[in-house]
């Protein structure tokens, strides 16, 4: 019984570790940072093409201390931002992280970060799965802005 | 009071507060039209401008920044810090690029970019230096001590709240995202609310210069 359990248990973590998403990222960029700057900001255009719902819950990057999913918000002229634990991309829909809303917050880059320049970033999923992005650093979004 | 009494009052308070607010806007509309103020600008002038009151910062270079920098220029500002990732760098990029348009345009002489910080404790002049001339060159970052930023930014009305401390010693700073707009009078002249677009901007600009012009005939 106990082997049944370790059994299961081990195929359970296999599984949660091996699943895939089906999110895709589009142009995923980093906001190029004077060498003073302590923060910078990513983003990206997250596409499911899957029939449920995913949601980011997290990522991770050897190239800052920390990595966090954060949202400004401008109410009345004001500009915050909110920590954002979790955030959904709707079945056969996008999330879009771009400049004066959702962003992932970069903080203290371990080196200094200039155009051109590829860093890995890994997006983590509530289902478990793990998506490792290469983020470009630009001047201004793939748009021009 | 019976259910429906309470709603025809409700619904009548509601009324008076939109006809009110109809009444206010209309008005406003009509008077800067009838001064020919062209339909773009109606929301975004101050009416009127307003002096900004004697102030004293420094910029990157150590050279004094008060209002007579603000004489004789056109001077975009925008109040933020460097430790800000999201709204700040997108705002100078969008300056970086407003600059650029004007620079096509010829539009002479180009504007000031003024970047003045709401986290004096962390933004020195050299970081301040180092931070806004990374966008573009010709841009100022201001600082001071802190009853001197307070007097511009209530001229201004700009509300800088600082956010607690978290675990990794960074604090965050909520504040007034919108860009102001100084004319060679040194007067409050237009504010820009977010989301900011530098073709909008560049285009406003030279829209406000020929009013301003007609309005202050040399």
């Amino acid at each position: 019984m106990k082997r049944l359990i370790a059994l299961t248990t081990l195929a359970l973590v296999t599984t949660t570790a091996a699943a895939a998403t089906t999110v895709v990222v589009k142009n995923p960029w980093i906001r190029e940072a004077p060498p003073a700057a302590s923060a910078m900001a990513g983003y990206m255009v997250l596409e499911n093409s899957g029939a449920t719902v995913q949601a980011l819950t997290g990522a991770t990057s050897t190239a800052f201390d920390d990595v966090m999913a954060h949202r400004t918000v401008i109410k009345n002229g004001m500009a915050s931002m909110v920590h954002v634990a979790k955030v959904e991309i709707p079945a056969h829909g996008k999330l879009v992280f771009a400049p004066g809303g959702y962003h992932l917050m970069l903080m203290q880059p371990k080196r200094a970060l200039h155009v051109g320049d590829k860093v890995k970033i890994t997006l983590e999923f509530a289902n478990g799965s793990k998506l490792p992005v290469e983020y470009t650093v630009r001047k201004t979004a793939p748009d021009g802005n | 009071m019976t259910k429906h009494a309470r709603t025809v009052i409700g619904l009548l308070v509601l009324a008076a507060f939109v006809l009110t607010a109809v009444y206010w806007w209309a008005g406003r509309s009509w008077l800067l039209h009838r001064q020919g103020v062209p339909p773009s600008l109606v929301t975004i002038l101050q009416s009127p401008p307003k002096q900004v009151p004697a102030f004293r910062l420094g910029d990157q270079n150590g050279k004094v920044f008060d209002r007579a920098r603000l004489r004789g220029h056109w001077t975009f500002m925008f109040f933020g810090y460097t430790s800000c990732p999201d709204v700040c760098p997108t705002t100078l990029a969008t300056l970086r690029n407003t600059a650029r348009r004007l620079d096509q345009a010829h539009s002479d002489p180009l504007p000031q970019f003024v970047f003045v910080t709401v986290d004096p404790q962390r933004d020195t002049p050299k970081r301040l230096g180092q931070y806004v001339t990374q966008f573009d060159p010709r841009f100022i970052g201001a600082t001071g001590n802190r009853d001197q930023l307070k007097t511009l930014k209530d001229a201004f009305h700009v509300v800088a709240l600082r956010e607690p401390t978290q675990a990794n010693g960074n604090y965050e700073i909520m504040h007034t995202a919108s860009l102001f707009l100084v004319d060679p009078k040194a007067e409050l002249y237009a504010i820009f609310p977010p989301p900011l677009n530098a073709d909008t901007l560049a285009n406003l600009f030279q829209t406000i210069k020929r009013y301003y012009q007609k309005e202050n005939p040399r």
